[in-house]
């Protein structure tokens, strides 16, 4: 191979080994929020604000390398695309990293709050962590059908969000000790929740048009 | 969709050696195509045959069809100096005659028997127009065209083409011998150029490729591999070869 090219193949390799880092640590972030959430970990929570700025730190340097290889490589095909879409993940997944310091800081300003709502924020556990790790396949595999999948997956985060919100405000009008307030709060960390599951779409969506140089839009 | 030129199985050798093998293309009008492919893959070779350069060369054997519009121009009937004027070529290197500016430029109207002097001063401004040349030799139409500068002197033979009035201006690698600021003068003028004539350029360079062209055909050893539209060939080639060859992995 000519060496020009083996030292982009090496550059793109860098790009996708801080991207698979970045996911990582990003589920690791999710694994630990709803931990913290189940046993209201405060020191767990502010582990995870404190160490957002590592996910920051992956997404600034995922931009500068893609940006530096677009510069010297000038990309065309499937390259360009690589290189696109993965700033593109990147950015989704600081996103992602921003929703669960949020909801870290729920947990830190809730302590003394009424348990009601906390306990059906666990009702995420399952159909995130589904979508995180069929996201991970489908990027490590660059796989459209688990790409599909987890805009598929999508659906089961949405019903459970548009339920609870119905719950919550029946939860107010039945429950004196329930203040509108704390519903209000708990309301934002599922909407964050529900926020989460459209960004993991958004990243299937970037893995399909990397795939297939089709942009399609299954939000 | 119109077409300039419909190639059919077209088939070159030189001597032995085969450069183009059963080729099928059409080409369009009033756009560049872009012909793209490593040294050796039969793009030059294919340029040649557009306007019957490569009758020039005494061991090439051709065999198919090239239609130009209805007309085959490997036919006996077909009127190769008009052929040729019609389909004017530029070539890699600047290739001015050592004469001046404007007789260089009058040149071919003159062999064509124009001889009124009013009337070729008005050819050759149009065509120095034409090529963006004029305004920096207006003041100096009898200097050298030798004293220009390689840029310059690029611009002047696609001046020296133009003043034939062709249908086609067919380029081998046009800008290779030129500097960024000449080679962007002269992306420019293709530019403009397509909105009146059909463009068929050779180039090495698949950015210029991607930049300028409307239509890409990628030769790879006397074979078209692929023909799209520019946008989806560089974007989404179908064949592998294609995309190893544009990404730089091979060639």
């Amino acid at each position: 191979m000519n060496p020009l090219r083996q030292t982009f193949d090496e550059g793109l390799s860098e790009l996708s080994d801080q991207l698979m880092e970045m996911v990582d640590r990003v589920i690791e972030v999710y694994d630990n929020m709803f931990t913290a959430i189940r046993t209201m970990d405060i020191d767990m929570a502010r582990d995870i604000i404190e160490n957002d700025y590592t996910i920051n730190a992956l997404e600034t340097s995922i931009n500068e390398l893609g940006n530096l290889l677009i510069l010297k490589q000038c990309p065309v095909a499937r390259d360009l695309r690589t290189i696109i879409t993965t700033i593109k993940i990147a950015n989704e997944l600081e996103r992602l990293g921003d929703y669960a310091s949020n909801n870290a800081l729920y947990i830190i300003k809730t302590v003394g709050d009424n348990e009601t709502f906390r306990s059906h924020f666990l009702s995420y556990v399952a159909p995130l962590s589904k979508m995180f790790y069929t996201m991970k396949t489908a990027i490590e595999e660059e796989s459209m059908e688990a790409a599909g999948k987890v805009c598929d997956l999508d659906d089961d985060v949405d019903e459970v969000y548009q339920k609870q919100i119905m719950t919550f405000i029946n939860i107010v009008g039945q429950k004196e000790s329930v203040t509108a307030e704390e519903a209000a709060r708990a309301m934002l960390v599922i909407k964050q929740f529900e926020r989460a599951g459209d960004h993991l779409t958004n990243i299937g969506e970037e893995i399909i048009y990397l795939a297939k140089g089709e942009r399609l839009t299954l939000n | 969709m119109d077409t300039a030129f419909k190639i059919e199985n077209l088939k070159v050798a030189y001597g032995e050696t085969v450069a183009l093998k059963n080729i099928n293309l059409e080409l369009y009008p009033k756009s560049i195509t872009a012909l793209i492919g490593p040294s050796g893959c039969g793009k030059s070779t294919f340029l040649r045959t557009l306007n019957r350069m490569n009758d020039l060369i005494s061991i090439c054997s051709i065999s198919g069809e090239v239609y130009y519009h209805e007309n085959n121009i490997y036919d006996k009937q077909c009127d190769v100096i008009e052929l040729r004027k019609q389909v004017g070529m530029v070539f890699q290197k600047p290739n001015p005659f050592p004469m001046s500016i404007f007789d260089n430029v009058a040149y071919g109207p003159k062999r064509q028997g124009v001889k009124d002097k009013e009337t070729l001063k008005q050819i050759v401004e149009k065509a120095l127009k034409q090529s963006a040349l004029y305004e920096e030799v207006s003041d100096r139409m009898d200097a050298s065209a030798l004293s220009l500068s390689g840029g310059q002197q690029q611009r002047l033979c696609i001046a020296r083409a133009l003043a034939m009035e062709p249908e086609v201006i067919l380029m081998d690698e046009p800008t290779s011998a030129l500097d960024p600021i000449a080679t962007q003068k002269i992306e420019t003028l293709l530019d403009d150029l397509k909105k009146e004539y059909t463009i068929i350029i050779v180039t090495h360079s698949m950015h210029q490729a991607a930049r300028i062209s409307d239509y890409t055909a990628f030769f790879y050893m006397g074979e078209l591999i692929e023909t799209s539209d520019t946008n989806t060939l560089f974007s989404l080639p179908k064949k592998k070869q294609t995309e190893d060859y544009i990404t730089g992995r091979f060639g």
